[in-house]
């Protein structure tokens, strides 16, 4: 029992005995890292994640973890470990990013004189006066002359600030294996990463219908029969008489420079004899029973506009027999642009005189459109 | 100086502490035209057709608007039904046909002519390369036969150095154009023919017509009775009308006052006429009045003469006629010989129109 005690009281002297080297030992290994702590919530923000990015900003951030003064800040690029105090390898420009002609911009340190060190690997900023900031103040500088490393992967980036400018304990004197004594540390990670490529077809569009009858879009409209006249379909000298349809056309297209749509045909015809067409302008309707008409006109509707000699306003229309004859017809509505489906009514209209030969008389219209892409 | 103690943390730690900062950054959507090594996409493009109807003859008038300033020896232009995209399977629209067409007209770059390599849904322009600017181009193809199937198809073009559509292509693009239906419009003018009579007609307005007796009073031997009567005529029949004149002269019993026939007025002289004029001898009736073409016959159109003969034509047109008003300018005399009575006649007007 004496024997166990006296032992315990060995091993308690000893451990004791070791705890107090350690206590006395612990002191000279960190003297060199006054105030220092490791600073939080640091990132660096990356413009571009791809290989060899030239131009790319780096956005450098962290928060003091102490209040010490510090005019010079290293910012470590290295192939090999984020850890201040570990070696660090870098073959800048392969597995590490160049740096370039270093400025840098920002909040607190921002307006900071720059440069490198360490074979350009290490960004050094520094100023005469310094910031003595309060735990947790935020730093930021943008680093905009950095070109990615070529190596696809990770990297790291080591953080450190200290209390002088220039020579000693400062920025500029940083080594991986001698950092000196720094204030606020950190580590961090960063990668290059493959970019991707999305495709994607966007054809070129044409919706276009014409019909007699509409009914909410191109594919429930239809019909190509238009009857003028009263119910019975009969002209009188007395007035002029429009459809009994509704007859229009729908377009839709992704033409960027605009759709053109032109019309071909005649006035209305019957063997040798025909109805006078109103002309090439916007013509009011007669009633005289000595004149007979036949035309049309169209209703612009945003963002197709009808042709200003088509655009007639109602109890005027138009015709102009001798442009709708042309090879490629004459202009009835455009757009500038592409434009979703839209329709444009039409409104046919004639009236017979007294002396209007009598017979079934018939136009056929032929409207063309054409998208420039 | 004592010494201060940094916070316990561990290699460990601070590896989890980092933040891996890496970025996958999705690229711009880019439009991919296929299998092309092409340097640019055609500035515009459009086509033209002088018309969408299927299967039949057209004209096609192509434009395009180089993009890229260099050697230019052909341009192809594929006509496919099923989509634009170059590089993939093409589905020549049915029907169509390009082959029987000819280079109508060119502008812009110019001295083109149709490749051999041509077929009916593949045009291929060639020239001899030569330098070229980036400048709006139209080419004129005619005749051609349009899809026989409406709706959307599609050209998609690519522009060579070469001269015969052959290697890297330099700009390229697609277009789509719409076959499609027309319209029909049609009317009806019916028959028309307005014909009345009276004594008076108002502005052309046969409901104003009135009146049915002309009353000559008592007949003299010394002085030329005359009265006037009025008809209506509008039609639209292209052959025209003819108005006819049906009765008996003036009788009473058995007692008659002859007709004449383009005979002037001559007191003491049983007569009895007509004509379809302004007279002076005697002053009686008016020319006829209206728009219309329609004239009076040989034998009553003349002033101071006048006929009558039963199922004589008095009036026609050659053709379609508007409003007009005739007057019917009646004379009567009587001989010392005349006996007395009541003389009277009945006269019916009849128009037909020749549809």
């Amino acid at each position: 029992m004496k024997t166990i005690n006296h032992r315990l009281q060995t091993a308690a002297s000893l451990v004791s005995i070791v705890v107090l080297s350690v206590a006395g030992l612990t002191p000279l290994l960190w003297s060199h890292r006054a105030h220092a702590a490791i600073v939080d919530s640091r990132y660096i923000k990356m413009s571009s994640s791809a290989v060899s990015a030239a131009a790319t900003s780096y956005e450098i951030s962290w928060k003091s973890g102490s209040t010490t003064l510090f005019k010079s800040v290293a910012v470590d690029f290295c192939a090999n470990s984020p850890i201040v105090g570990d070696s660090c390898t870098a073959t800048v420009g392969t597995s590490t990013p160049s740096l370039g002609a270093p400025t840098v911009t920002g909040s607190g340190v921002g307006a900071w004189a720059a440069s490198t060190a360490n074979t350009g690997r290490t960004l050094v900023v520094s100023n005469a006066t310094g910031i003595t900031p309060t735990v947790g103040q935020t730093h930021v500088m943008t680093l905009t002359t950095a070109t990615n490393p070529s190596a696809l992967g990770t990297f790291y980036a080591r953080i450190l600030t200290f209390p002088s400018e220039t020579g000693t304990n400062s920025a500029a004197n940083y080594t991986a294996g001698a950092p000196g004594a720094y204030i606020d540390y950190g580590g961090i990670a960063l990668s290059t990463a493959n970019q991707l490529t999305i495709t994607a077809k966007v054809q070129e569009s044409l919706l276009f219908c014409v019909y007699a009858t509409f009914s909410t879009n191109c594919a429930g409209s239809s019909g190509t029969a238009v009857t003028v006249g009263d119910s019975n379909g009969i002209l009188t000298p007395s007035s002029v008489l429009t459809d009994q349809e509704s007859p229009g056309f729908g377009l839709a297209s992704n033409a960027s420079h605009g759709v053109v749509v032109r019309m071909k045909g005649s006035t209305l015809t019957s063997g040798s004899n025909t109805i006078t067409a109103h002309g090439n302008t916007c013509t009011a309707d007669s009633v005289s029973t000595s004149v007979e008409q036949f035309g049309l006109r169209g209703t612009t509707t945003s963002p197709i506009t009808v042709d200003p000699a088509y655009a007639c306003s109602s109890g005027n229309h138009a015709l102009d027999t001798t442009a709708v004859a042309t090879t490629y017809g004459d202009d009835l509505a455009s757009t500038t642009g592409a434009l979703d489906e839209t329709h444009v009514p039409l409104e046919f209209a004639a009236k017979s005189a007294t002396t209007s030969e009598a017979g079934i008389y018939t136009a056929t219209f032929t409207f063309i459109a054409t998208g420039t892409y | 100086m004592r010494a201060s103690f940094p916070r316990p943390v561990s290699r460990h730690l601070m590896l989890l502490q980092n933040c891996l900062v890496g970025l996958i950054i999705l690229a711009v959507p880019v439009l991919h035209w296929g299998l092309v090594s092409a340097d640019g996409r055609l500035i515009a493009r459009a086509l033209q057709v002088s018309t969408p109807l299927p299967g039949v003859t057209a004209q096609y008038n192509l434009m395009v608007h180089y993009a890229t300033a260099g050697t230019l020896g052909s341009v192809e232009f594929e006509f496919c039904q099923n989509d634009p995209f170059i590089g993939t399977a093409c589905t020549p629209p049915p029907g169509l046909d390009l082959s029987s067409g000819a280079l109508i007209n060119q502008t812009g770059e110019t001295g083109f002519s149709i490749h051999a390599s041509s077929t009916a849904n593949r045009l291929v322009l060639s020239r001899p390369p030569a330098a070229n600017a980036s400048q709006v181009s139209t080419y004129e193809l005619g005749p051609v036969t349009n899809p026989t199937v409406s709706g959307t198809h599609y050209v998609r073009i690519r522009t060579y150095s070469s001269d015969d559509a052959s290697g890297a292509a330099i700009d390229y693009g697609a277009l789509a154009f719409s076959i499609n239906s027309n319209l029909q419009v049609s009317t009806e003018v019916p028959p028309f023919l307005l014909f009345c009579t009276g004594i008076t007609i108002t502005g052309h307005d046969c409901s104003t017509a009135s009146g049915d007796m002309v009353n000559f009073g008592e007949l003299s031997r010394s002085q030329t009775r005359s009265g006037t009567s009025q008809f209506e005529t509008v039609t639209n029949a292209s052959g025209g009308y003819g108005v006819t004149l049906s009765g008996t002269t003036m009788t009473a019993g058995n007692e008659v006052i002859p007709a004449v026939t383009n005979a002037v007025a001559v007191p003491g002289v049983s007569q009895f006429g007509l004509n379809l004029r302004a007279n002076t001898i005697p002053t009686v009736g008016q020319d006829a009045v209206g728009d219309g073409i329609g004239a009076p016959t040989a034998n009553y159109s003349q002033a101071n003469r006048f006929s009558f003969n039963s199922g004589d034509i008095i009036a026609t047109s050659t053709g379609a006629s508007d409003y007009q008003t005739f007057t019917s300018s009646y004379i009567v005399n009587v001989s010392a010989n005349q006996a007395p009575g009541h003389y009277a006649s009945t006269l019916s007007y009849i128009c037909l129109a020749n549809f």
